[in-house]
């Protein structure tokens, strides 16, 4: 009952830490640079659930952050947005079992990859599904988007270590230990 | 040495000294013991005094280099604040310019309009989505126009009870009902990227629509009222055979750019009338 309480409390918080990113990044980054060039800052807690947590949490978090990042956007493209992130989930746990990779630097570095596909997803994703739709992509605004997601993610790690800690959720890590 | 001797020095000095006195005394406006040595005192007293002229202008000036030192870093911090006065002071001047430009436009349009604030963006760069503050308790419902001094923005999809989302014309989603305003051919745009729309029409003999023609809303839609600017026509590329044609537009508002913007609640019957026309 108690670890049932923590995993709640844990999946609340990281809930709440998506929310908080997203306002931040919709209301706030937009002001100070375009929406181009701004982090995705939803992505570093989609990669740390998907490379900590078991499958199955993971999987459920991915739903719960696509519906957070469709809410700040438009309701229509929920499938377009949750087949990204589904994509993006599988890539993730291929490459936590195939890289082995741990660490802080790991996990940047499988945001920096996320953020880096995410827009490549969605635009393949728009081209294939819509009727009315054109692959435009600008590699620069791309490379930085994706550098500063990286960038981001670094000074979240610890935080999102500081929240499993504080709600004693074991990440896969010390599992695999 | 006799006391005679030493009597007689005494009253020697004692003459030498009453003597000129005397004169003096006499006589005080006589310069003959003045004008004596004048001639090497004056160069004496003219080489000390500048000497101590300068020793005291060197003391003089390090003591005033203190006081400018100290004088110089209040200069310094108040000219800082001064410049970042002027900077906040630059930033009002452009806001105040840019809310009399948006009052004037309420103004002058025959629609009743409601100004709103753009509060966030989307988070996905290809969803040109904007939140405003304004929703259903200020009169707005789905499908209301929104429009900005420079032109057309784009409609209300969705509101909440503050807030509200338009999209944007240059989102793949948004279509717009459109004239060309020199050949009156109508049409569609349609959103392509973050600053170019599609301008698609059923080409006929006398459509000859050229670069730069102006696109205009047509009034046809029930979404904006009819005659507010879209777009210019930035590349035409006619594909022969094709009864639908596509034309390249760029919009006159940069979406990236907006921080106010109107929606139109409502046209008042003057718009309507002069519509009819």
């Amino acid at each position: 009952m108690k670890s049932l309480g923590l995993y709640i409390t844990n999946f609340t918080l990281f809930f709440l830490l998506t929310l908080l990113l997203c306002s931040i990044q919709s209301s706030f980054l937009f002001q100070l640079f375009s929406t181009k060039i701004s982090p995705l800052l939803w992505i570093p807690t989609l990669i740390f659930w998907n490379i900590y947590k078991s499958p199955r949490q993971a999987l459920f978090m991915t739903y719960t952050i696509s519906a957070v990042v469709v809410s700040f956007s438009q309701s229509d493209v929920l499938g377009e947005v949750l087949l990204v992130h589904t994509v993006i989930y599988g890539l993730s746990l291929y490459a936590n079992k195939h890289l082995q990779g741990s660490g802080i630097l790991f996990f940047v570095l499988i945001s920096g990859l996320a953020a880096s596909a995410f827009p490549l997803l969605h635009s393949l994703t728009l081209f294939i599904l819509e009727d009315k739709s054109v692959f435009s992509f600008q590699f620069f605004d791309w490379i930085i988007q994706a550098l500063f997601t990286a960038l981001t993610s670094f000074f979240l790690f610890p935080l999102f270590k500081s929240v499993d800690q504080w709600t004693q959720q074991k990440t896969m890590e010390m599992h695999q230990a | 040495m006799s006391s005679s001797h030493y009597f007689k020095k005494i009253i020697i000095v004692f003459i030498l000294a009453i003597v000129p006195l005397t004169i003096s005394n006499l006589n005080p406006q006589s310069t003959v013991l003045t004008g004596v040595l004048s001639p090497v005192t004056a160069p004496l007293q003219n080489f000390f005094y500048n000497i101590s002229s300068k020793v005291r202008g060197t003391s003089q000036l390090y003591l005033n280099l203190i006081d400018i030192r100290k004088n110089n870093r209040q200069l310094t911090e108040e000219n800082r604040k001064l410049k970042a006065k002027i900077t906040s002071l630059a930033e009002l001047q452009l806001e105040n310019h840019r809310l009399n430009k948006i009052l004037n436009f309420k103004k002058s349009q025959h629609i009743n309009l409601i100004a709103a604030k753009v509060i966030g963006l989307s988070l996905i760069s290809k969803s040109q989505i904007m939140t405003i503050n304004r929703g259903s308790q200020h009169g707005l419902k789905k499908y209301m126009a929104a429009i900005h001094t420079g032109g057309v923005v784009g409609y209300v999809i969705y509101v909440q009870k503050n807030t509200a989302k338009i999209l944007v014309l240059t989102d793949p989603n948004a279509v717009i009902d459109t004239l060309v305003q020199r050949t009156r051919t109508r049409g569609l745009v349609e959103g392509l990227s973050s600053n170019k729309c599609r301008f698609s029409y059923f080409a006929s003999n006398d459509s000859d629509i050229k670069k730069n023609d102006l696109l205009i809303t047509s009034g046809m839609s029930n979404i904006f009222p009819k005659g507010l600017p879209i777009g210019r026509v930035s590349k035409v590329k006619k594909k022969q055979f094709e009864l639908k044609q596509h034309i390249e537009v760029t919009p006159f508002v940069n979406p990236q750019k907006i921080e106010e913007l109107f929606v139109v609640l409502s046209q008042t019957e003057a718009s309507l009338a002069s519509e009819d026309l």
